[in-house]
């Protein structure tokens, strides 16, 4: 979800830039999900095309998203592939626990107990 | 009872309906329903506009409905031709088809209508980060079946036309053929084209909640959309069906099996209904656009 306040300080296309670049590092926005065409979301933001557009150059340029063509605009591969999948492996662990009727504490907890008991690697 | 005191029987309820539609009370009623079936918190803001636009949809699907049921009963003959015992199982499913085609195209007119009003205004705007397309609004049984109720009369018009080749075997009147197969595959087309109108349309909303809601109206103006070459093609597959029975020389082996198809297509049409609607497609876009249940309007969209 992107808001942008035409009364805000912070030029709109920071607003779009910034949300976009958060919205990835925190894997709202997962590698290859696509961004809406620039017109229409310059239409639904009451924006310009152009001022879009620059939000999307300047996240293109971060290598946060790439531009493929005919394809649109989608959240790029790159970025810390090691951490996503790391949040990913713990988002399961999690639902597994809760399945078991156990909270995210009890998680920390046996994620130290376990910890203790396995080879550190090298 | 003959088509067309049906006809006037559907004119009376449907005046009712939107007689009902317009009264404070019957927009209470319409916003609930679609909350309901939506899985989704009433609106606390915009209540008015999310309620007229539910309203006006109504008004235009019954419109297109009685509009496509007249145009049938008109265009049938009162009375069935002397030793035109075929035109009898057409009567009534004829007219109901024409019916539903007429309220699909009523309600995607309305649609694409509206879709080009874009208000404008200064306030702080909400939108989407991820680009969305039909499928996020409108299931896979829907759009598959809309497909697969396109190309069926294409393929039996085709067939035909490879049977007539040997004018021996069968003579279907070649104009009513080719409407009959080409028709839902270029109301399919159009309505791509009108679901790509939909979609491209700019939203000027400036919460969570009147995002929801519009994905909502948005989701049934699609659903509408799509079900207009889906109605078309099941009801020239009706059709064509009982062309080829028509065709058949032995006149008792034909009127047999044209009651026969017309049992076996309203039997098909019914177990469609029942597949769709146990779907549940007014829920598909909530699922896939706002999986945080119920809450979601006040607590914002997952992406």
């Amino acid at each position: 979800m992107l808001h942008v306040d035409p009364r805000s300080a912070v030029p709109p296309y920071e607003q779009v830039r910034s949300q976009v670049a958060d919205q990835v590092a925190a894997g709202q926005l997962r590698p290859g999900d696509r961004l809406p065409p620039v017109r229409r979301l310059a239409g639904d933001l009451g924006l310009a095309s152009g001022t879009v557009a620059r939000a999307y150059r300047e996240l293109e340029a971060a290598g946060v998203v790439v531009t493929r063509g005919r394809n649109g605009t989608v959240v790029a591969a790159t970025g810390d592939l090691t951490r996503q999948r790391a949040q990913e492996a713990t988002l399961v662990y999690l639902a597994s626990l809760r399945r078991l009727g156990l909270g995210a504490d009890d998680a920390v907890r046996l994620l130290g107990e376990v910890g203790e008991g396995q080879p550190r690697p090298v | 009872m003959t088509p067309l005191v049906l006809a006037v029987a559907a004119t009376v309820v449907a005046a009712v309906v939107l007689a009902w539609t317009w009264v404070p009370a019957g927009g209470r009623s319409l916003l609930r329903g679609t909350a309901r079936r939506a899985d989704l918190a009433l609106p606390v803001h915009h209540r008015e506009q999310v309620v007229r636009r539910l309203q006006e949809r109504t008004t235009a699907a019954t419109a297109g409905l009685l509009l496509g049921f007249w145009v049938a009963v008109a265009v049938l003959p009162p009375d069935p031709a002397p030793g035109d015992d075929l035109a009898v199982p057409v009567a009534f499913p004829l007219p109901m088809g024409a019916g539903f085609v007429g309220m699909a195209l009523a309600a995607a007119a309305y649609a694409v209508v509206t879709a080009r009003r874009t208000p404008t205004s200064d306030a702080p705007r909400v939108a989407r980060t991820r680009d969305v397309g039909v499928g996020d609004y409108v299931n896979g049984i829907e759009r598959w079946g809309t497909a697969v109720t396109c190309v069926v009369p294409a393929a039996i018009g085709l067939l035909l036309a490879v049977l007539m080749a040997d004018p021996t075997a069968t003579s279907v009147d070649p104009l009513r053929l080719g409407l009959l197969a080409l028709v839902p595959p270029a109301l399919l087309v159009l309505s791509l084209a009108a679901a790509g109108v939909v979609l491209d349309a700019r939203r000027t909303v400036s919460s969570p909640e009147e995002l929801a809601w519009d994905d909502a109206l948005r989701s049934q103006a699609l659903r509408d959309i799509v079900s207009m070459p889906m109605y078309a093609g099941l009801i020239a597959t009706l059709w064509l069906g009982l062309e080829v029975a028509r065709a058949i020389p032995d006149e008792r082996l034909a009127i047999g099996a044209a009651g026969l198809w017309v049992l076996v297509a309203l039997g098909t049409m019914l177990v469609l209904l029942v597949v769709v609607l146990a779907s549940r497609p007014a829920r598909h876009f909530r699922l896939r656009l706002w999986p945080v249940p119920q809450t979601h309007a006040r607590a914002g969209a997952h992406r």
